[in-house]
């Protein structure tokens, strides 16, 4: 994949660094080429703290889920900002790369969805800007150029 | 403002809400413009000073509260105070003395062109395409023993007798039991907007903010049935009796709602709330022959002290919105996550927006760069 030879792109080791230096109290899982972050994050005073998981294969997309508490949705809709399977979707295309470290991007993104997920419950509203893209298609899941993460069985359970 | 400490972020949040039930600042003064012209023209009407008209009640106290509903109306109290004698008039002549002198002014065709309504106690001058009436209570000086400058006699809604106010002395003595608070806020603000001394309407202490609360819970809590409802001079007397300055808003709401009803005396002539300035008016006379109303006043408050109490007692900003919204309203529970909610993306929007270890979003840590929530539209779930 490109960005796998993409000079600039952060080794697994550098990313894992960046990760504990930031969250001293997160719990880092090392393969050569993959981790796993497992993480509480408190968005804000009032907030829940929710565990968050990050899964990341070089030459990938890194993938976000809360784990805890399980996200509740409105009456009757889906969670707004979020892939097919739950998992969160902090960027659009192009506003991350493998040159930039998960600590201070995608981390920081994931802390913000759960403050603007906590502002959604009530009326609905989102607060955090972004865009919606064209609604999918049904058989065609990524028709709509939603870019899903790719998933990676190897650092799943 | 998103802040580090739970108890200030509670208070943003119950502060952002409660200054929602504010009348907005052009309906005030469009307010204050009406009723200086009704003033400057019963001036006329009546010379030298023999019929005043002057604020009372919550415009005068900073605990106007905005109505619940789209279709409701702010009812703004004065006092149209002449200078007569009780000797010289009758209750009777006095009321119609009075609305002699606003029917005139409402022929005038004033701006607003307000028409002129007999109350049971007071004139009121409803502005039709205005969300807001003014209810004018004729009175004459009580130049009895010992009464104070401001002292007045009102007639009673059977113009029978003869009772005593004195709604200026109460403002002063509200205003009283919040001074040093309301010192320290006017600098604060002052220092904080540069300027020498603050606008009335940026100053609110923690108990104008808690009678504003509790008139908004109140009208809530006795929708459909605002009959029963405590007067708003009986929460706003019990607030201030219970009122001890110092602690955070939600310390305040709290603790004074457990404090108020100690603050309702029993003897045996009934259930008494007396005026702190005028000892005599008992606030509570409307109970009288009312054991409902008693009851549903304790019942009422023990609500608002669990209600407030509550807002703490979870975590989740959703959880203190909704009780928020089940308190006031969903109006100021939507204004205050409007508010935070943008506050928080033009922080991110302009770089100013970091984050601590904890995952703590706020102005401290390092900044969270710019980026574009994706994804799907939230869709209607198949079950």
């Amino acid at each position: 994949m490109g960005i796998r030879r993409n000079p600039a792109a952060r080794s697994i080791a550098q990313q894992a660094f960046a990760l504990r230096d930031r969250y001293p109290d997160g719990c880092v899982r090392l393969r050569p080429d993959a981790l796993r972050w497992r993480c509480e994050l408190t968005p804000s005073a009032l907030s829940r703290t929710y565990t968050v998981e990050l899964g990341y294969r070089l030459g990938g997309h890194p993938q976000v889920r809360v784990m805890k508490p399980i996200l509740d949705g409105r009456l009757g809709e889906s969670l707004p900002h979020v892939f097919r399977d739950d998992s969160l979707c902090l960027y659009r295309e192009g506003e991350w790369s493998s040159s930039m470290l998960l600590a201070d991007t995608v981390v920081p993104w994931a802390a913000e969805w759960l403050f603007f997920y906590e502002l959604w419950i009530p009326g609905g509203e989102w607060y955090g800007g972004g865009e919606w893209p064209p609604p999918r298609t049904v058989g065609s899941p990524n028709a709509s150029g939603t870019e899903a993460p790719v998933l990676d069985p190897s650092v799943q359970d | 403002m998103l802040l580090a400490e739970r108890t200030e972020q509670l208070d943003e949040l119950l502060g952002i809400s409660i200054a929602g039930f504010d009348i907005p600042d052009s309906l005030y003064a469009r307010v204050i413009s009406r009723y200086e012209h009704t003033a400057s023209a019963l001036a006329d009407y009546w010379p030298d000073g023999a019929g005043l008209i002057y604020p009372q009640g919550s415009i005068r106290l900073g605990t106007v509260t905005a109505p619940i509903d789209r279709e409701g109306e702010y009812d703004l109290d004065f006092v149209c105070r002449r200078e007569l004698l009780r000797e010289q008039i009758t209750k009777r002549e006095l009321k119609l003395d009075v609305g002699d002198g606003l029917r005139g002014y409402v022929l005038l065709g004033p701006d607003g062109q307000p028409l002129l309504k007999e109350g049971g106690r007071c004139w009121t001058l409803d502005y039709p395409k205005e969300p807001f009436h003014m209810d004018v209570l004729p009175a004459i000086p009580d130049d009895g023993l010992g009464a104070s400058k401001t002292a007045i006699l009102i007639t009673d809604r059977d113009e029978a007798l003869w009772l005593n106010s004195d709604p200026i002395a109460f403002a002063d003595w509200f205003h009283a039991r919040m001074r040093e608070e309301l010192i320290q806020l006017s600098e604060a603000v002052a220092k904080r907007m540069e300027i020498e001394r603050a606008p009335a309407s940026e100053l609110k202490t923690a108990l104008q903010r808690a009678v504003q609360a509790l008139k908004r819970h109140r009208d809530i809590h006795f929708r459909g049935s605002t009959k029963d409802a405590p007067a708003s001079v009986i929460i706003t007397t019990l607030a201030a009796r219970a009122y001890r300055p110092g602690g955070s808003l939600h310390e305040v709401l709290v603790d004074i709602t457990a404090r108020m009803p100690g603050f309702v005396e029993r003897d045996e002539a009934g259930w008494r709330i007396a005026n702190p300035v005028a000892s005599e008016e008992n606030f509570a006379d409307r109970w009288e022959g009312h054991p409902k109303r008693v009851q549903q006043f304790f019942d009422w408050i023990e609500r608002a002290q669990s209600d407030f109490a509550g807002f703490g007692s979870e975590r989740g900003v959703d959880t203190v919105l909704v009780k928020l919204a089940e308190s006031f309203g969903e109006v100021p529970a939507r204004f205050a996550r409007e508010r935070l909610g943008g506050e928080v993306r033009q922080m991110r929007d302009r770089r100013l927006l970091g984050v601590a270890a904890t995952g703590a979003l706020g102005s401290a840590g390092r900044r969270v760069p710019q980026h574009t929530f994706h994804g799907d539209p939230p869709e209607p779930r198949r079950a």
